[in-house]
């Protein structure tokens, strides 16, 4: 059997959020510290616990912690609520403070992360746009009026995952309409990976790799 | 049922525990983990006085000095020098009886009964394995009347798996019946029928089987998945054992035919009221187990994974899981093995 040093895990929400939050990563120079996974949406988080925690990787301790995050979407305290909920029913313990270490006996510390951040609402696709506002001011001016403007068409707020495909098209220039989803544009986009919107999850990233 | 099994010291494990078994459980981990040595503890623990005396070489090659498949086996049980004892309980078990006691002397077993009280009492199934100063091992074990089978990797003689056929078809037709449907739907779709025969100038009487467009043929031309299902088959229908043991369950399996071998396997299970432990290495056969089970009614099937710690590598750790978990692993690809 080969060594293994345990490495920390980070369970990503979907395969956008794992994209974003591994570049996030190599972006802060913790290439290969760190291992990510995806649950495949909030729907699914208890039963992926369920399953981590009889996981052969896990039992053999080739985790040493475990990060759990999750989009807030448009209500944070629910979405923390119901990380909570899951790690506690699947774990036996639960988190007090997004960020916050549970240190338990003989197995890896855990704690969890609600994005955009502590008290915010949004998902990864809000960090990723903030991040470049002050990059494009021009991109923003006109998709703050688009959006604006089909808010007031269609008498609801334009979901963030749309806003976003609509800044994938605009920030990206010529060529656009081959690259919209993130797994292209990603490259190609001014995400500003040093911008403070992105400090408080990269802080935590370097945590838990430290 | 047996619904948990605890071993202390007991070989290459200091302690483990599954908990919840179900009627079906798959015994999975990697290599030299001990998957091998959860069915030995089961023989200890409710096999009869020949299945303990043939224990060294029922799971494990003979070695080559004979002096040594005693001693080296048996003295490998404790788990390590310092270790004077170990110890195997199961819970929930089949668990009346009393004490039987064993010695093993220059590499032979040698069970006594030195309780001579008839008394049956209620006893949690148990076995203690001891090693004095003098080197001799003593087994403790309560006397459990339980009967259990065990079909080991190596395929069985053609002859044996043919007399265990021959036991079943005399005393209940329907068994027969019923072993030839299963045969037909899980390996031999073609199969008419199965007859215990000997042919003038053949030695011995073995299984015949009927195809239909030829004359029949021994059952040993059918390949190696027919004879470890009709062995499989034959053990439970002729022996009616309440634990059935299999090790490297998926031998001769061609993965197309597992989910069918196990619906079949299952159903036998449950109507013959037999408990299965059996090792695999294959994810195809956990799979197979899985999807199988998940069609039939109650929650049959669990798998027992032991695992090595990385950061402490004589650490072996036990962990039970069940349906949920194989769906979820499944759904994402993961490997549960």
């Amino acid at each position: 059997m080969k060594p293994h040093t345990p490495k920390p895990l980070v369970l990503c929400e979907g395969k956008e959020n794992l994209l974003v939050i591994q570049t996030l990563a190599e972006k802060a120079g913790l290439e290969g510290k760190l291992i990510f996974q995806q649950y495949g949406g909030k729907d699914k988080l208890r039963a992926y616990l369920h399953l981590l925690k009889t996981s052969p990787e896990y039992v053999r301790g080739e985790y040493s912690r475990v990060l759990v995050t999750r989009d807030a979407d448009s209500d944070f305290e629910a979405s923390w609520q119901a990380l909570k909920d899951s790690i506690a029913e699947a774990f036996s313990c639960e988190p007090t403070t997004p960020g916050g270490w549970i240190k338990r006996e003989a197995e890896p510390e855990l704690a969890a992360w609600i994005i955009p951040g502590p008290g915010k609402t949004g998902m990864i696709e809000t960090l990723c746009l903030e991040s470049s506002r002050a990059q494009i001011p021009d991109v923003f001016n006109c998709l703050d009026s688009f959006v604006s403007c089909l808010n007031g068409l269609h008498g609801e707020a334009v979901h963030e995952k749309a806003r976003f495909v609509i800044w994938t098209i605009a920030a990206q220039g010529a060529g656009a309409k081959d690259r919209m989803s993130l797994k292209y544009a990603i490259p190609n986009l001014p995400i500003n990976w040093d911008d403070e919107a992105f400090f408080p999850l990269r802080e935590l990233l370097e945590d838990i790799a430290s | 049922m047996i619904s948990t099994l605890e071993l202390k010291q007991f070989r290459g494990l200091e302690h483990i525990e599954f908990e919840n078994l179900g009627r079906a459980n798959l015994i999975i981990g990697g290599n030299n983990t001990g998957k091998t040595s959860i069915l030995e503890s089961l023989v200890l623990l409710y096999g009869n006085e020949n299945q303990l005396r043939n224990l060294p070489q029922t799971f494990r090659k003979q070695p080559h000095e004979a002096m040594d498949q005693g001693i080296g086996f048996w003295r490998s049980l404790v788990m390590n020098e310092s270790t004077l004892e170990l110890s195997i309980k199961a819970n929930g078990g089949y668990a009346t009886g009393s004490s039987l006691q064993g010695l093993v002397e220059n590499g032979t077993a040698q069970f006594v009964d030195p309780v001579k009280s008839r008394d049956v009492f209620e006893l949690e199934p148990h076995a203690t394995v001891s090693f004095d100063s003098d080197g001799h091992l003593e087994i403790h074990r309560a006397r459990v009347r339980t009967k259990l089978s065990i079909v080991p990797t190596k395929q069985a003689d053609p002859g044996d798996i043919s007399e265990l056929f021959n036991q079943i078809a005399p005393l209940n037709p329907e068994n027969e019946i019923k072993l030839e449907k299963l045969l037909r739907k899980s390996i031999e779709p073609r199969l008419r029928r199965l007859r215990y025969a000997r042919p003038q100038g053949t030695n011995p009487h073995l299984v015949y089987v009927d195809l239909g467009n030829s004359p029949m043929l021994p059952f040993t031309q059918l390949g190696q998945a027919f004879a470890r299902t009709l062995e499989i088959y034959c053990e439970i229908f002729a022996n009616r054992p309440k634990i059935l043991l299999i090790d490297e369950i998926e031998n001769g399996l061609y993965y197309e035919g597992m989910e069918d071998f196990w619906k079949g396997l299952m159903a036998v299970l449950e109507d013959q009221d037999v408990q299965l432990f059996a090792t695999t290495h294959s994810r195809e056969c956990m799979e197979a187990a899985h999807k199988a089970a998940a069609s039939m009614e109650g929650d049959p099937l669990r798998f027992l994974r032991l695992d090595r710690r990385v950061d402490d590598p004589g650490k072996i750790v036990a962990t039970t899981f069940g349906k949920d978990e194989m769906q979820t692993a499944i759904e994402f690809n993961r490997e549960m093995r």
